[in-house]
């Protein structure tokens, strides 16, 4: 259970989400390695769970070969969503970001990704890497549901 | 050491197990040319996943449309992780008539990720995939079934 909280404590009333701001997003894009491309192959939107990594502002992700990429492969529009939701608690955050996917061909671009320390669960056999340029990045905060009671004395 | 990861393929079966599980997914539509996701409360119906929504204008984008809606569970621990994967058309279901529909918004679905819930949508099952990725460095992890 992370100990982050984004700057203040500004619980809303009714239960509303509270925006973070681009400071807030980027932090949690710093601070996890998962999360969910949402892209559209063959006409269909698809979401897939990934490991990432950032390079400055960009996310980075490998992934093996597979027709299901063949279209973010050639540069589109993607999304890349992370979240902490907790059923328990009924509480979490979500970030995110609209960008545009292109492949990363370049050796010398390459090497250096290879040391941004991505550790992909699963490597493909012919894995390819993907850079997110992000265009706009949205987060929020779900407001704390139940909670444990303060401790008395 | 090497890592042994492992991926299975999930049978249909398990994924509508896994599914009818969760209470909290993930859809995904194309919402002026951007695909968007977003984490919404969502709740099992036969063969179709039945999520709230509001009138905004993003959510207009649903009905009628290709949507995806995904569920995982992602252990980082241990570096394994599922997801389901479902793909099928939405469809606005808050005012329509039929029993199964009345039995639904009856049913209700708590929603307690915030948003406005005037209206019922739901995504039938077209399509439905699965995978299960195992880690298998140093600790081993019972994946129980």
């Amino acid at each position: 259970m992370t100990s982050h909280r984004p700057a203040g404590d500004r619980e809303p009333p009714d239960h509303q989400a509270i925006t973070l701001n681009r400071s807030e997003c980027n932090e949690l894009l710093r601070a996890n390695h998962v999360g969910r491309l949402g892209f559209v192959n063959d006409g269909w939107p698809t979401i897939l769970p990934v490991n990432y990594v950032l390079d400055g502002d960009d996310i980075i992700i490998r992934t093996d070969s597979g027709t299901k990429f063949a279209s973010v492969r050639h540069g589109a529009e993607v999304s890349f969503e992370l979240d902490h939701i907790d059923s328990l608690y009924r509480s979490g955050w979500s970030v995110l970001v609209h960008g545009y996917a292109t492949e990363v061909v370049d050796d010398d671009e390459l090497e250096h990704l290879r040391g941004l320390g991505l550790r992909a669960w699963h490597q493909g056999v012919k894995p390819f890497w993907i850079r997110i340029a992000p265009v706009l990045v949205t987060g929020r905060r779900l407001p704390k549901g139940w909670q444990y009671p303060e401790p008395t004395g | 050491m090497p890592d042994k990861t492992t991926i299975e393929v999930l049978s249909e079966a398990e994924c509508r197990r896994l599914l009818a599980e969760q209470e909290v997914g993930r859809v995904a539509f194309v919402d002026r040319d951007f695909p968007v996701i977003l984490p919404v409360n969502y709740v099992l119906d036969g063969n179709s996943v039945a999520i709230r929504t509001d009138t905004g204008a993003k959510f207009s984008s649903i009905p009628l449309h290709r949507v995806a809606f995904e569920v995982d569970g992602i252990e980082r621990w241990n570096r394994s992780g599922w997801s389901v994967l479902v793909q099928g058309f939405g469809q606005d279901v808050t005012d329509a008539i039929g029993t199964r529909y009345e039995d639904l918004r009856r049913r209700g679905l708590e929603t307690w990720i915030p948003g406005e819930r005037s209206h019922w949508v739901t995504i039938d099952i077209q399509r439905i995939s699965g995978r299960r990725i195992v880690s298998r460095m140093g600790i081993t992890r019972e994946v129980m079934d």
